[in-house]
């Protein structure tokens, strides 16, 4: 098995949150010496209530990626992405972002899986952007405060959005692609020798290659 | 809170099918998923609580409390443009879950914000979320990753806001109005 490979910037990332926090309860104890500790009571409902709400879509969110990932095969989806072209593509996965429904927080597992697929980081960029902007559970809500010609030209603004992100995203994609491969959580999965055999034997190139 | 519980339930059910077909078909492949599910699951979880803390520290009536946005757009709510820059670059740095915006957006635009300030706060809210979602980001994709997509969002975001103003402004489209419940 491959050592995991030691990188400063996810390791600040790691340790620096936990710091962040704690810096927060010290500077909220400071400035709010009168009112902390209904503050820290406040917060911890808030954050409790999210976390109820929130591991449940998590946690499905990741089994779901965890599927895709053993089925879906990495030459399929790089086809699929060839053959609709770059505006193809990103009207495509614009429009299935705008589709799926959960939080961002879920939607890094998927995009992860995505990206393992060799779906190039361009893609990626777009389907965040439309996953984020509209969603299903939202459009009842947005209907009741703002109305329904807001909700129709937010929707199709998401489309535009979605693309637009895409198209700005896709003279960086290759610098992105390496990055992600280097630094994100996806360098720390090394496949194994069944999915390394299964890669060699397809006839089409690896997402890097493709123009 | 059960209404919100509902969806990943339907998607739960969903995904124990599909996890049962896989078992039909494959137990080995089937095993490897769960591996990687679970392993995927332990790696982010820590940063996800610690995120969500982060978050609840943040998002309550003394910190950060739901009514400051209107505190600090206050000025330039009415200023075209600049309304929508501002709406852009201060729904970033909002806290909290993406439906939160709405009645913060309704009451904004009812105390005389523009629709293209309000489109662009919302739209900044939701496409990215700093502080907490910031750092699962960063952990999955790279700093790099997330640097271009905050780039992007800024230019996308704030034309969908200038869109936005422009488009209603001949229409003399107004939004219901609701009160805010804090």
């Amino acid at each position: 098995m491959e050592k995991k490979k030691f990188s400063i910037g996810t390791f600040l990332l790691d340790i620096g949150l936990v710091f962040i926090v704690i810096a927060v309860i010290i500077i909220i104890i400071f400035v709010f010496p009168d009112n902390y500790v209904e503050i820290f009571a406040q917060s911890f409902s808030l954050t409790l209530e999210e976390l109820i709400t929130i591991i449940p879509i998590f946690l499905v969110a990741t089994f779901l990626a965890g599927l895709v990932d053993i089925w879906v095969d990495k030459g399929i989806v790089i086809r699929l992405f060839r053959k609709t072209g770059l505006w193809g593509g990103l009207i495509f996965i614009t429009v299935l972002g705008v589709i799926t429904p959960g939080p961002i927080f879920a939607m890094f597992p998927i995009v992860l899986v995505l990206k393992r697929k060799g779906v190039e980081a361009h893609f990626i960029v777009a389907f965040i952007a439309g996953q984020t902007m509209m969603g299903p559970m939202r459009i009842p809500l947005e209907i009741y405060y703002l109305g329904i010609s807001f909700l129709i030209v937010r929707a199709i603004l998401a489309i535009l959005m979605g693309i637009v992100s895409g198209l700005i995203t896709y003279p960086f994609s290759k610098w992105l692609d390496k990055d992600i491969e280097k630094h994100g959580i996806i360098a720390e999965k090394k496949p194994d020798s069944s999915e390394e055999e299964a890669l060699n034997s397809q006839t089409v190139p690896k997402s890097n290659n493709i123009e | 809170m059960w209404n919100e519980l509902l969806p990943p339930l339907i998607i739960g059910i969903i995904v124990i099918i599909l996890y049962m077909i896989s078992l039909n078909k494959d137990k080995e492949k089937t095993k490897k998923a769960v591996k990687k599910s679970i392993k995927l699951f332990i790696i982010t979880l820590p940063i996800f609580v610690f995120a969500l803390i982060l978050m609840g520290l943040l998002l309550n009536d003394y910190v950060l409390p739901p009514t400051w946005i209107q505190s600090v757009l206050g000025p330039y709510q009415d200023s075209g443009l600049q309304g929508v820059f501002i709406g852009t670059m201060l729904g970033f740095p909002l806290p909290g879950p993406r439906y939160a915006i709405y009645p913060i957006a309704n009451a904004l635009y009812h105390s005389g914000a523009g629709l293209g300030t309000i489109g662009a706060l919302i739209c900044s809210q939701q496409i990215i979320d700093v502080p907490e979602g910031m750092f699962i980001e960063i952990k999955m994709m790279g700093t790099r990753f997330f640097a271009i997509r905050t780039m992007t969002a800024v230019i996308v975001v704030f034309m969908a806001g200038v869109i936005i103003e422009f488009l209603f402004l001949p229409t003399g489209f107004i939004p219901p109005n609701i009160p805010i419940v804090v």
